[in-house]
């Protein structure tokens, strides 16, 4: 009989799809998170107003943040696919496809509401690049909404 | 034609002309020398309000005109399209603002020479539009895609 309760042995059954979310969810709060917290600990008098340089250096900064997402999406697929070339390698079934659908949705409507923010109150109380970091904090959130989806899904046995 | 499949005909047709009218006007009012921001907001509320009227008169009118149909629970087919929808129109919008990403700070910083003496509040007005333009996309791929599975299976 097989024991479940053994950590190793619960991981060592973890699906490719589960996987993968867990690499996503690695590279964006790693990547993501390191560039909010770089901005947040700006002095708000060095990007009010936008200034030219200021602007420059953070478009730096975010492709910087994506590199580092994107190396490590990269990686960790590399690594959990050398893992489990099988896993890897066989179809979505209707679960995942169902998975997959409902965690989209919930995502969908996260990016949704956060735009309608960003979009229609923002543009009253905040300037050009506030809004852009805003923008790209929903979809970091909503990104994460839906790997947490996909996560939750196969962990607690969810249909989607 | 199903009551679920002529709705999103009637949120489609309304999605593109009242948001189309909107966008054609703001995109007017940006090639005219001056920029009045009251106007276009006026413009905007509008639209929205339009929207949700149209929309709720549409879905009054199909569900008289088949109230069987109407009442119907969504079935598999339903929420399997449904759920296929979502995830096109959650890749559009994470495109277009991704894109926007890139975009938004282009435009601030060669915000000088297209403003030309107007507002400086038109750069974090054209971005919102830019970010309402996506949301106007991402639905209308949403609805395209439910009616092209429902034409396609029907």
């Amino acid at each position: 009989m097989t024991d479940t309760s053994n950590p190793s042995l619960a991981e060592a059954g973890m699906p490719f799809r589960e996987k993968s979310a867990w690499v996503a969810v690695a590279g964006m709060v790693v990547g993501y998170g390191g560039y909010f917290a770089m901005v947040a600990t700006l002095p708000h008098q060095m990007i009010d107003g936008d200034p030219p340089g200021m602007v420059l250096k953070l478009f730096a900064l975010l492709t910087i943040a994506t590199i580092v997402r994107l190396v490590i999406l990269g990686a960790g697929t590399l690594a959990i696919r050398a893992a489990s070339p099988a896993d890897a390698k066989a179809p979505a079934d209707e679960r995942d496809r169902a998975i997959a659908g409902r965690s989209a949705a919930i995502a969908y409507y996260v990016m949704m509401t956060g735009m309608i923010i960003v979009g229609m109150f923002m543009p009253f109380t905040a300037h050009g690049w506030a809004i852009t970091n805003a923008a790209l904090f929903a979809i970091v959130v909503a990104e994460l909404a839906r790997y947490g989806t996909i996560i939750a899904a196969y962990r607690r046995g969810w249909h989607g | 034609m199903g009551f679920r499949e002529k709705m999103l005909w009637a949120s489609a047709a309304t999605t593109v002309v009242i948001w189309g009218w909107y966008f054609w006007g703001f995109v007017s009012a940006l090639e005219a020398p001056a920029f009045n921001v009251g106007a276009e907001l006026g413009k905007f509320l509008f639209a929205v309000v339009a929207l949700v009227v149209v929309q709720v008169v549409a879905a009054i009118v199909l569900a008289l005109s088949s109230p069987a149909d109407a009442q119907a629970p969504a079935d598999d087919r339903d929420r399997e399209f449904a759920l296929v929808a979502y995830r096109a129109a959650f890749i559009t919008l994470s495109v277009l603002i991704a894109a926007l990403t890139v975009a938004a700070p282009m435009t601030i910083a060669t915000a000088p020479a297209w403003l030309a003496g107007r507002p400086p509040v038109l750069v974090p007005i054209v971005i919102s539009n830019a970010l309402l333009v996506s949301l106007v996309i991402a639905e209308l791929v949403r609805s395209a895609t439910v009616l092209f599975l429902y034409r396609k299976g029907s």
